[in-house]
């Protein structure tokens, strides 16, 4: 296990890419969250209603549903960084290598797993120390949130599964990267109204992207309602997504082992 | 020496329709140095894949023997190069075998070892993408020598290297097979092939046609090739010969196949004794290349 945990940590740290993304990430996400911080601040000062005045005295409180849904605009950058290695390895033959040299395909599998844990934790432990550094919230305040924190690990662990997923099924770069943007943003979209006008089917909400995406409730209910309302933040179809996590790996898995290296 | 270490029966891929690998069954042994044969398509490349784990097979098994519990971990005390070398372009040649170190649990240590037989270590800094093709191929045989594994599975070897650079790779392998290693080497460069393997297994079109020994293989393909004043007394005195097979004219000489056990001195000594002189008696062998030719043709 720590063979291959270390063995990939090699290799990642030496993927050029690998840092840019994850440094894009870093830098949308640290904008987000200060100018979000701001913003939101901003807006409820002038709000005129009632209930949002006794909220201004602790206005970090109110950024977290912000912050949570917000972040996972930013995930996809992260699935990018192991989408193109992954594609890339299989370009250039070097799986085909490391299994002639004595990986088997579970261990290579195993690899990308702890690929998606590493950069869920990075993703996670950025958001918290953002919002820390930028809207000024206390360590104790933000576990009190610890279901939307497992729910925004449970979406990027989501959203870099399916990542993988299609890097493992499309051999380019730029048509991973293609397939993945236009499937969650055309893909589902269209083919869940398409079902709902037509067949009057409601399924669009279960739709593996749109899952991930709105495990975390959007903040859309923060203004203009009860303080009570704003601060609820639910997580959705929870089970859902961690069997759609399921399903992807399943797959890999099956894909992996039937297929040639 | 006879122990087997790797063994295949039936082995067979198709690709779709077509059949890459047919049928093929054959025993790898202890200290063996096993040359595979066969022109373009016949499933060289293909057998070594399947033997490698990156190529599953249609049908068939194959078993590695060599203390393990699976073929991946067996793999690991296996050093190969299949087809070309694979590694990652932005890493410089200590990192992509420090890389194949950790998979297969060798010391760091045994880097340097490895580059500098195969004479990279004054490049090991460089990134393999600026490599030429020789270099590239001497990293890749680096690889699979690293860690002193077991067994080495070759598929042309001296692939894009130099004159000099081939010289040191037959060493290399010949190196390995003086310390009882076991080796496996896929090259279509037959006079590498005769000068280093003691066994060869002939494909074609993913079938087995020859399998055997150096020796055996090219069993009955020596003969003497004589000159004589006298052609034709020298044919009607030969023709008489006890332990003849046949006798071909070819220029101005005739070519005297023999029973193995004849010696060229019997012959002279035969000739002489019916009063013919031998301007020139020359034993002749058919080169694996020639018989490999011809064993295609068939």
């Amino acid at each position: 296990m720590i063979r291959i945990i270390k063995w990939e940590w090699f290799r990642l740290k030496s993927y050029r890419s690998f840092w840019t993304f994850n440094l894009g990430y870093v830098i949308c996400l640290s904008m987000t969250v200060w100018m979000g911080a701001r913003l939101i601040e901003f807006f409820l000062q002038q709000s005129a209603v009632s209930e949002f005045q006794s909220l201004i005295g602790q206005p970090s409180l109110q950024l977290y549903p912000f912050f949570f849904y917000f972040s996972g605009f930013f995930e996809p950058i992260l699935a990018f960084s192991i989408m193109g290695l992954s594609i890339k390895e299989r370009e250039l033959g070097v799986l085909k290598q490391h299994v002639i040299d004595g990986f088997s395909k579970e261990e290579l599998l195993l690899g990308k797993f702890f690929q998606a844990c590493l950069l869920t934790i990075f993703a996670w432990i950025t958001l918290v120390i953002l919002i820390q550094v930028f809207a000024g919230l206390n360590t104790s305040e933000f576990f009190q949130k610890w279901k939307e924190l497992a729910g925004v690990a449970l979406r990027c662990g989501g959203i870099l599964s399916f990542g993988l997923f299609v890097a493992l099924l499309i051999p380019r770069s730029i048509g991973a990267v293609t397939i993945f943007i236009a499937w969650s943003v055309l893909i589902e979209p269209f083919l869940g109204y398409f079902l709902e006008w037509n067949f009057e089917w409601s399924v669009k909400k279960y739709f593996p992207m749109q899952v991930f995406s709105h495990l975390i409730d959007s903040p859309s209910q923060l203004l203009g309602v009860s303080v009570e309302k704003a601060m609820e933040q639910n997580l959705s179809f929870p089970g859902l997504a961690a069997l759609y996590i399921l399903i992807f790996w399943g797959g890999m898995y099956l894909y992996t082992k039937l297929k040639d290296v | 020496m006879n122990e087997i270490i790797f063994s295949a029966q039936n082995l067979t891929k198709k690709y779709g329709a077509l059949a890459a690998v047919s049928d093929l069954s054959f025993d790898l042994l202890k200290g063996q140095v096993l040359g595979i044969l066969g022109p373009n398509g016949s499933g060289k490349t293909t057998t070594l894949g399947m033997m490698l784990g990156v190529v599953r097979p249609t049908k068939g098994d194959l078993q590695w023997s060599l203390g393990e519990s699976s073929a991946s971990r067996s793999r690991r005390h296996i050093g190969a190069l299949l087809e070309k070398p694979r590694f990652y372009p932005w890493m410089n040649a200590e990192e992509s075998l420090k890389l194949t170190a950790m998979i297969r649990g060798v010391h760091r240590s045994e880097i340097a070892q490895a580059l500098e037989m195969v004479g990279l270590w004054d490049r090991r800094k460089d990134l393999f993408k600026n490599y030429s093709l020789g270099m590239k191929q001497r990293l890749g045989l680096a690889s699979a020598i690293l860690g002193d594994p077991d067994v080495l599975v070759l598929d042309e070897p001296t692939n894009g290297i130099d004159a000099a650079g081939i010289a040191d790779v037959r060493h290399l392998i010949i190196e390995q097979r003086k310390r009882g290693k076991t080796i496996l080497l896929a090259s279509h460069i037959l006079d590498e092939v005769e000068k280093v393997c003691s066994h060869v297994l002939v494909l074609k079109q993913g079938t087995l046609l020859q399998q055997g020994s150096i020796e055996e293989v090219l069993k009955g393909q020596t003969w003497y090739e004589l000159k004589a004043r006298d052609e034709e007394r020298l044919f009607e005195v030969l023709s008489q010969f006890p332990r003849h097979e046949k006798i071909e004219k070819k220029d101005s000489y005739l070519q005297f196949f023999v029973s193995k056990d004849v010696r060229g001195e019997d012959i002279n000594q035969y000739c002489y004794d019916r009063g013919i002189l031998l301007s020139e008696i020359k034993l002749c062998r058919r080169s694996l290349e020639e018989h490999f030719i011809e064993v295609l043709k068939k």
